[in-house]
């Protein structure tokens, strides 16, 4: 079935506007509420870590302290209670899973439910034909299963979760966590370096070609807890892998704050596409509820003709900070960010990407299509910085924004700093609303308001959705459609 | 407060003047910018303190020499280091009228320290009006010289109010020698249905700061063209701020510069879409040699309501150096839907094809670059009506950039 | 079929359409001429339902049934079609895609099965192929980037697929040369039967050597002012629009 008629159907079908809304009735271990050295230690002392990674979470949490909010980006939202939180939230499975038979069934259900295949041979989506994809679920604090482990092992691929790899390869953690993002980077990223409770962790050795998708789904089911997952994700030279990263949460009314932070790196040859199709709880309409998605994404082209690309469809989340960049340090080597984001009711996202070419012929390609309708605020923030020393280097920018309904915001703050003559940088934006003469034609064909909007949307962003994995294109058309149902008419 | 605002405020006191104290009230608790702020994040003012610093011996005081006038025939009034020469006789002739002193008020709440800095410390100011329907067949030529004869920097304020339907050409010419710091607090109200016609030259001394800072107000109907070049200057920042104010108003900006040695040439410039039906337009073109830098910062912002918008705006900058830097920031800020609105920057330098083709046809590689560079600024000087005012200053820009075929240097 | 009485409508509050009377009954071809500015293109969407073509008086039945209070897309269910003078372009979506998407959404709305994506193509290939359509154009987005012809030849193709009940052409042959409008001529043709009503509208006599009207009917300023059968076309030709009551000759 094509992907346009889908999401009208999809549309038609869904009586409640976000299918994930619910929440999962398991008893979990919790850290007490609130944050404070102890908590750090207690989280640390969770995981059975080592030394090393208490001080550096202990040093990140001291200079969190001292850290103002950043308020640069155009959003507005009361001040975060960090004490009004929980930052250690484990469903109760007694013994850890040893196979994921062991797995709670709940916990099973609740990734059924949300169309997470946490049993092998089964595919994400329910998309036939699809290549398989190997997931590891994250359920609030912890993750509580990987796939296709043994399948990936064969190659050298390690995939699990990252307090997994703190025991089982901690000189490849010690070597690169915090080396891409320093955890004083800012004031979100450092909490995060104090608190992180898991998330997943790949390492793809010298020249393999990962033979499938990894995938990671994360998961916030406990109220008024914080989700602090840390990604970490190196392709030693000449690999590939392409990683798929989804995210979900129950509808409440409180305010919950994810902060994640990931970071990437690409050896000499390597290449690392991360896609993502962010759909936490956006919040109800009137703006009551929903996550604060305030996330450091960065990725390091360390080697020559390395290739670090981002793909984001962001739809959910009633806060969207996030700018997933690319330090382009190796000769020839190229970042891209291809982005969709759509803000309805009373969404806000300040989201965008940084390239910063350093390397000699060093490319870089900026997409970005923001949506927005009802009372949201959305903006495309963006930095193309050319370093004195990146000759010949490359980049093109291309912003689109489109405006459904006379209340909502767009705006666009690229920022452009050109050192270096022999470097070409162009840049472009536009903002406008769908036009009256596209709707009218599609209504004359038979398409209602809506249906003719998610179609004219889709095509605005096809650019970007063409750059996602077949299986997260299928979901992340649909979910054109539902997040902006109600924005027309 | 910092030691730089206490300084140049120790020339005020005793000042009784209500709007002055006002402005110096605000300059006083924000002092002079920094980086650290979003809106002068790439131009640093440091190195500006000392020359307003009134203590500073002055290093010349001779009689500048008086240039030609940049438009044939315009009126004509002489500011010299801050203050007006001579007296304003031209004034009352077809419905123009020109007075001394400063009317300019600091009760926005704009948080523009330099516009407040010029208001309080203003040597002198311009009041120019011009009567309802009236259309003087000249045009009115400002010469700003610098000396370098006075301390603590010379500060100017100019009013332009037009009445409604009328028209007037003002030409900006700035020049002068020695190092000096020039600021320069610029209103400008357009009655519904006026038309103002805004060309300036910038062409400071070398060693010299220009700040000017440039607030627009347009009625109904009415319309402004702005075209600045900016060649002088050792830190230059030309700052406009428009506000579309009335339906069917309109507003071009047009600039080129021309950064060499250690030049720092900003612009920025915002403009405000407050009613519907209202249109913007906005080119600028730099190319920057040695180890100059330029800066733009351009902002359009739609309000709510503000239907039937166009906002265009264009930044280019060549570079012709290694070293030289472009530094550009087009804002787009829309809480309208009905609008069109669209920016573009580019940086680079001299297309190798181009070069090559026209070295391919027999043109030397000097002349070559010289025809690219010249072709690549025109479009910013396409807006300016007069013929005669468009080649002086297309002259001026080549001189400034040594290139063949300029008539004059 | 499609019955128009005493229509009036208005455009940025100026009346365009000034009291027209027109009957299509089904398995008949009309057509309507007219100078530019008689209200040909007011009319084709004032009949789509367009927002901004405010009918003032009059009414519009479409098979015994009120057509102007129908939203547009129900229109286009009750099998109302209009090839537009100028189809729009939409970026980034797919010509097949937007084709399955009219047809199931039509279908949908009368309450028939959704074509599944192999019934759909089987439909399609069939219909492009005779328009000379490649696979190629049916990738390529809406109208986008294709050339006078293509445009003109994509509406024949939605129209064959829609299988409406009734067509209205709306200056189909502007911008077509010779062998184009007889591509677009034979698809229409290929549609004419006995349960399907059409009108043409055209600026021009050309269009109706290939498609041969039963009903020709002269627009000038906002009303009928002339009708006969397809020799009134020819007389048109040779004495232009000025003999017939308009002020604006061609």
């Amino acid at each position: 079935m094509a992907a346009t008629a889908e999401t009208i159907q999809q549309v038609k079908e869904l009586g409640d506007r976000y299918k994930y809304g619910f929440s999962t009735d398991i008893e979990s271990d919790m850290a007490p509420k609130g944050l404070s050295e102890d908590i750090v230690r207690f989280i640390s002392a969770k995981k059975e870590e080592p030394e090393w990674l208490l001080e550096w979470r202990l040093k990140a949490y001291r200079h969190w302290l001292t850290m103002p909010e950043p308020e640069w980006a155009f959003v507005d939202f009361p001040q975060i209670d960090y004490q009004d939180a929980y930052y250690y939230a484990a469903p109760k499975t007694g013994d850890k899973p040893k196979s994921l038979d062991e797995v709670d069934p709940k916990l099973l259900e609740t990734y059924a439910k949300l169309g997470i295949p946490l049993r092998e041979q089964e595919v994400l989506a329910g998309v036939e034909g699809a290549p398989k994809v190997a997931v590891d679920a994250v359920f609030d604090s912890v993750s509580v299963g990987t796939t296709y482990k043994k399948q990936l092992e064969a190659k050298g691929i390690i995939f699990c979760a990252i307090s997994e790899a703190i025991q089982t390869h901690p000189e490849l953690v010690r070597k690169y966590l915090g080396s891409v993002v320093p955890a004083a980077d800012n004031k979100h990223s450092c909490l995060n370096s104090a608190v992180f409770t898991d998330g997943s962790f790949v390492y793809i050795p010298k020249g393999v070609r990962c033979p499938m998708e990894l995938s990671t789904y994360f998961r916030i089911n406990q109220e008024n807890t914080g989700q602090f997952e840390r990604t970490l994700i190196i392709a030693d030279e000449g690999s590939y892998v392409s990683y798929l990263e989804g995210c979900t949460a129950p509808m409440r009314d409180e305010n919950q704050l994810h902060a994640a932070v990931v970071e990437l790196i690409a050896l000499d040859d390597a290449e690392i596409k991360y896609s993502t199709v962010q759909n936490w709880y956006p919040g109800d309409e009137n703006g009551k509820g929903g996550i604060y998605n305030f996330v450091t994404k960065r990725g390091a082209c360390r080697g020559r003709n390395s290739k670090i690309s981002w793909t984001q469809v962001e739809t959910g989340s009633s806060i969207t900070w996030k700018y997933p960049s690319c330090i382009l340090q190796g000769d020839n080597s190229v970042g891209e960010f291809y982005s969709v984001a759509i803000t309805n009711n009373r969404q806000q996202a300040d989201t965008g990407t940084k390239m910063i070419h350093i390397g000699k012929n060093t490319r870089s390609t900026i997409i970005s299509k923001g949506i927005s309708a009802g009372r949201a605020n959305q903006t495309y923030r963006g930095l193309v910085r050319i370093q004195p020393g990146a000759e010949g280097a490359r980049n093109y920018t291309q912003c689109d924004s489109l405006l459904i309904g006379d209340q909502c915001g767009a705006h666009t703050v690229p920022y452009i700093e050109a050192k270096n003559s022999s470097a070409r940088v162009e840049h472009e934006a536009t903002t406008s609303k769908i036009s009256d003469e596209q709707l009218f034609y599609c209504r004359q064909r038979g398409l209602s308001d809506e249906e003719a909007v998610a179609l004219i949307v889709n095509g605005f962003c096809r650019e970007v959705m063409r750059e996602l994995p077949m299986e997260f294109a299928v979901e992340a058309t649909k979910l054109v459609g539902i997040s902006l149902e109600g924005s027309v008419g | 407060m910092d030691s730089t605002a206490e300084i140049l405020l120790e020339r005020f006191s005793g000042d009784a003047d209500t709007d002055r104290t006002a402005a110096r009230d605000r300059f006083r608790d924000a002092g002079l910018p920094t980086p650290k702020q979003e809106a002068w994040k790439f131009t640093n003012l440091r190195p500006l303190a000392q020359f307003l610093d009134a203590r500073t011996e002055p290093a010349n005081d001779s009689r500048p020499a008086i240039p030609d006038t940049l438009v044939d025939g315009a009126y004509r009034v002489l500011i010299i280091d801050g203050r007006i020469d001579g007296d304003l006789s031209d004034a009352g002739i077809d419905g123009l009228s020109l007075a001394q002193g400063s009317g300019l008020q600091a009760d926005t709440d704009s948080g523009r320290a330099l516009r407040d800095l010029s208001i309080a410390m203003a040597d002198d100011g311009l009041r120019i009006t011009l009567d309802a329907n009236a259309t003087p067949p000249r045009a009115l030529e400002l010469v700003f010289i610098g000396t370098g004869s006075r301390s603590g920097g010379h500060h100017f304020t100019l009013e332009i109010a037009l009445g409604s339907n009328s028209a007037l050409t003002v030409v900006e010419h700035h020049l002068g020698s020695n190092a000096y710091a020039a600021t320069l607090a610029t209103d400008v109200r357009l009655a519904d249905g006026a038309r103002l016609r805004h060309v300036k030259l910038q062409d400071e001394s070398t060693e010299a700061f220009h700040l000017s800072d440039c607030a627009v107000e347009i009625g109904r109907d009415a319309s402004h063209e702005r075209f600045v070049l900016s060649v002088g200057s050792r830190l230059a920042r030309d700052e406009v701020h428009v506000a579309l104010n009335g339906q069917g108003s309109s507003v071009r900006l047009l600039g080129a510069y021309a950064g060499r040695g250690q030049q720092h040439l900003d612009h920025t410039t915002h403009i405000d879409h407050a009613v519907p039906n209202t249109s913007s337009h906005e080119v600028y073109k730099g190319v920057l040699d040695d180890r100059s830098r330029g800066v733009f910062q351009g902002g359009i912002r739609v309000m709510k309501d503000a239907q039937k918008t166009a906002g265009h705006q264009l930044n280019k900058a060549l570079l012709l150096s290694r070293q030289a830097e472009i530094d550009s920031k087009p804002a787009l800020e829309i809480y309208a839907d009905d609008v069109v609105c669209s920016h573009g920057a580019t940086a680079g330098e001299i297309d190798e094809d181009a070069l090559f083709y026209l070295r391919a046809r027999g043109i030397d590689a000097q002349a070559a670059k010289s025809l690219l560079v010249q072709a690549f600024l025109d479009e910013a000087f396409d807006g300016i009506a007069d013929e005669g005012l468009r080649e002086r200053l297309k002259d001026r820009v080549h001189g400034a950039l040594q290139l063949e075929g300029a008539a004059h240097g | 079929m499609l019955k128009i009485e005493n229509l009036h409508v208005e455009v940025d509050g100026k009346e365009i359409i000034r009291g027209l009377d027109l009957e299509v009954p089904k398995g008949e071809v009309h057509a309507i001429m007219g100078p530019n500015g008689a209200g040909k293109s007011t009319l084709s969407y004032t009949l789509a339902g367009r927002d901004g073509y405010t009918v003032t008086d009059g009414r519009v039945t479409f098979q015994g049934r009120d057509l102007l209070d129908r939203e547009p897309e129900q229109r286009a269910a009750d099998g109302l079609f209009l090839g537009f003078q100028y189809p729009v372009e939409i970026p980034g979506v797919a010509t097949l895609t937007f084709l399955k998407t009219a047809v199931n959404a039509v279908r949908r709305q009368r309450g028939e099965e959704e074509y599944d994506a192999m019934q759909f193509m089987k439909l399609v290939r069939g219909k492009a192929k005779d328009l000379n359509i490649s696979d190629e154009m049916l990738k390529r987005p809406v109208n986008v980037g294709f050339s006078g012809g293509e445009k003109k030849r994509n509406e024949i193709l939605q129209m064959a697929v829609l299988d409406p009940a009734f067509c209205l052409l709306d200056e189909t042959d502007s911008g077509l040369d010779i062998d184009a409008l007889k591509v677009v001529a034979d698809g229409v043709n290929a549609l004419r039967g006995p349960e399907r009503g059409m009108l043409i509208i055209t600026h021009y006599q050309r269009l109706l050597d290939h498609i041969v009207p039963d009903r020709v009917h002269i627009l000038a300023e906002g009303r009928i002012v002339e009708s006969g059968d397809k020799s009134l076309a020819l007389e048109l030709e040779k004495k232009g629009y000025a003999s017939f009551g308009s002020d604006r000759a061609a």
